[in-house]
């Protein structure tokens, strides 16, 4: 069957929206990490209320993703603190 | 108060809210209602000690006492506000109720008592004065030393998240560097002793 130019130029779309998605889920990931890391690393309690302040705002913006692909590593991070 | 000038108050505490907490409390359904409608909500939503149950005069009283003393309440079952009609121009009740339907005190007595019950209604006097709201005097203003500390110490954005969390370990955890209290649980210790933490702050 032949694709249309149009529906080429959808399939270009969809591929791309999947590869941000993609993307932006790989630096939601790598950002959990970190935050993780951070948490450990951090000395003074200043220091680590500041952290946890913008974990969960952090957590609030992408909690769907996480919940749905990494909740392991959620549970990890909340268990730590 | 005309209905445009009423909506436009309501507006402004829903918008306060918005604006210094990024919190949408616009879906939030408000109910307002005359003493005996109030006298309802009460009874569902108080439940005495079963001692007093057995008393049935005792119950009516304790029922209209606590209808004479509570202007509004949020009711976490019906997930809605209810305030009294004579109430209903206390934009500042109003902020305090819609913050609540948002916290995380939910189903836990410690927490209610020192979070809701403090660092709610003292949220209430900062986004009051913030935002130009009458603020009327709060009963639960003896455990706004604790909030007002760490207000100053701190930020808005320590207190939004001790009380907005997305989850409970986050608000826990936060109290406990804090108070620099790492061994116990930070909710089963005594507000006397967190008011002795309070002055290594």
């Amino acid at each position: 069957m032949m694709t249309t130019p149009k529906e080429k130029e959808t399939k270009k779309e969809e591929k791309a929206t999947q590869k941000n998605i993609k993307l932006k889920g790989s630096e939601i990931i790598k950002r959990l990490s970190e935050f993780s890391e951070e948490l450990q690393d951090a000395i003074s309690h200043d220091e680590k209320i500041h952290l946890l302040v913008n974990f969960d705002n952090f957590l609030k913006t992408n909690k769907e993703f996480i919940k749905r692909n990494c909740p392991d590593k959620l549970v990890s991070i909340l268990r730590s603190i | 108060m005309s209905d445009a000038t009423f909506t436009k108050s309501k507006e402004k505490v829903i918008n306060c809210i918005k604006n210094n907490l990024n919190i949408d409390v616009s879906e939030v359904p408000i109910s307002y209602m005359d003493n005996i409608d109030f006298y309802k909500v009460i009874k569902q939503n108080y439940k005495l000690s079963s001692e007093t149950y057995q008393n049935i005069e005792l119950v009516k009283e304790r029922y209209k006492l606590l209808c004479e003393i509570i202007p509004g309440l949020y009711k976490w079952k019906d997930e809605k506000v209810y305030i009294k009609n004579e109430a209903k121009f206390d934009f500042s009740l109003l902020l305090a109720e819609l913050l609540h339907s948002k916290s995380i005190t939910k189903r836990n007595t410690q927490i209610r008592k020192w979070f809701s019950e403090g660092l709610i209604h003292y949220l209430e006097k900062i986004l009051c004065e913030l935002c130009d709201i009458r603020y009327i005097e709060s009963g639960h203003r003896d455990y706004f030393v604790i909030w007002e500390k760490i207000y100053n110490k701190y930020s808005l954005d320590v207190l939004k998240t001790i009380i907005f969390a997305e989850d409970l370990k986050i608000s826990i955890g936060i109290m406990k560097h804090i108070f620099h209290y790492e061994k116990d649980d930070i909710l089963k210790i005594s507000l006397s002793k967190i008011l002795t933490l309070l002055k290594n702050i």
